[in-house]
């Protein structure tokens, strides 16, 4: 089809705006910022998780409570209808409005995790003998100070991306009445997953919204009993890899199956396109407990799958 | 990695402005074009680190254009004029180049899996080997689209000059 070669012409004088040049060099300028701050992060997250060792061996809070006890009990403890726990999480810092000053519109809620203290095993309704129950409120304080430090960096960040942002757009020849009313959207909020006996399992979502969109997730599973956070080792036995990636391979194809749009790289259909995605889970691996107590694995957009598909989820059956 | 990412770098910025036609072809809006190529930029130099061959970058950043693009119009779809005969910037026109326009424009009226492979195959001059790792899709599922794609369009032409 001849036509068709001629059409190209079309495509081709679409014109190039001047802005192009800008925007992508914006875009290099931003990611290679938010690579190094991504590396930071990761090298807290490590010197925290040694941090919490060493405290859990000294410093410990007894709080003796009731375990393997009924629902009955878990939800007089609470207060709370269906869910009950020995620890809730709660906001305890929130904030919502327009800073005029950043142009930053934010939507904060700063979770908290609060173990109960005022239960005594006497209060127990069932008054079996309890099993006895150490929370190490330390562990609980180090986890609430590193929420609130990840709210407080991410916040930050967001201002100076979007000061940074405002001062180029300026110095590439923008007017204050193009700029007009150019705002930054910053979201914080959290997701319960799970709470149970000493389980809790929570997600702390960060998001801002401008020209680029950017979200991140963190994980909590905790372990109140044992004091420290759960892996997917814990919650598969040792066979945790095989399991977890038998399970996920499984449910990408049976995804791709039901959907021709879908795409796992270098899964099933999309094996040998030279790109890689899922390769296996490892101690990383992102997961939360859903609702029943299952593990699920979590994977951030563009981490195994085309950004069109989104965060993607796999419920891991135990 | 630190050489794939300057790569990957490197090639965006010698081939931003075929980005950008490709991003526009499916939005066709400067803004909405725009922000596409933003965000596949901002995605790519995220992700690249996952790319093992230097050689597979061509390929795998034309999947997230495209992939973006796709995501674009999913998202603003209520918002979006996808009527091509009201194109916001129209294009200099002579009389000879109406018919080609017309093509243009009955491309966009495509399905999106077939308009992808037309776009790719004829304005990016992309082999069909690559636009098989560009979509994902298996070399014969693509060949078979692309016929389908060119009886499709040649049936509108067809339909219109009647």
């Amino acid at each position: 089809m001849k036509n068709i070669e001629d059409s190209k012409k079309v495509y081709d004088s679409i014109e190039i705006p001047k802005e192009l040049a800008d925007v992508v060099n914006e875009a290099i300028r931003s990611t290679e910022r938010k690579t190094v701050i991504e590396k930071r992060r990761r090298f807290y997250m490590k010197k925290t998780v040694k941090y919490f060792g060493a405290v859990a061996a000294g410093l410990v809070v007894c709080v003796t409570l009731g375990l393997n006890t009924s629902e009955a009990f878990a939800k007089e403890m609470s207060g709370l209808p269906i869910i009950g726990g020995i620890a809730k999480v709660l906001t305890v810092r929130s904030y919502h409005g327009f800073d005029e000053e950043t142009g930053i519109n934010a939507n904060i809620e700063v979770p908290k995790v609060e173990v109960e203290e005022n239960v005594t095993p006497e209060e127990s309704v069932t008054g079996a003998p309890q099993e006895g129950l150490v929370v190490d409120k330390e562990f609980v304080a180090d986890i609430n100070a590193e929420i609130e430090k990840i709210v407080d960096k991410n916040k930050a960040k967001a201002e100076q991306d979007f000061a940074e942002y405002k001062k180029a757009f300026f110095e590439t020849g923008g007017t204050e009445e193009q700029w007009a009313d150019r705002t930054m959207d910053v979201n914080v909020d959290y997701d319960v997953k799970y709470q149970e006996g000493n389980i809790l399992s929570f997600v702390l979502h960060f998001s801002e919204a401008w020209v680029a969109a950017y979200a991140e997730d963190y994980y909590y599973n905790l372990d109140l009993k044992e004091n420290r956070e759960l892996t997917l080792q814990d919650m598969l036995g040792a066979d945790w890899e095989n399991i977890a990636n038998e399970s996920i391979i499984a449910q990408m194809e049976e995804r791709m199956e039901a959907d021709e749009s879908y795409v796992y790289w270098g899964i099933g259909k999309d094996a040998g396109s030279g790109m890689t995605g899922f390769e296996g889970v490892n101690a990383d691996t992102t997961f939360y407990i859903n609702e029943n107590g299952n593990p699920v694995v979590t994977f951030a957009k563009y981490e195994v799958a085309p950004g069109f598909m989104g965060v993607q989820e796999f419920e891991i059956a135990r | 990695m630190a050489d794939i990412y300057d790569k990957t770098v490197e090639y965006i910025l010698e081939n931003q402005n075929q980005f950008y036609r490709l991003a526009y072809s499916y939005v066709n809006d400067k803004d909405s074009a725009l922000d596409v190529v933003q965000n596949a930029i901002c995605n790519a130099l995220e992700k690249c680190g996952s790319i093992r061959n230097a050689d597979a970058i061509r390929t795998w950043f034309y999947r997230i254009i495209v992939n973006e693009a796709l995501q674009y119009i999913r998202q603003n779809k209520k918002e979006m004029v996808c009527d091509p005969q009201e194109m916001k910037e129209p294009v200099y026109e002579e009389p000879a180049f109406s018919e080609e326009k017309e093509v243009y424009q009955k491309v966009q009226g495509l399905p999106e899996k077939l308009r992808t492979i037309i776009v790719l195959r004829f304005y990016e001059e992309l082999s069909l080997k690559e636009i098989a790792e560009v979509t994902g899709e298996n070399l014969s599922t693509v060949k078979s689209r692309l016929y389908k794609g060119l009886a499709e369009l040649e049936r509108s032409v067809k339909e219109d000059a009647s």
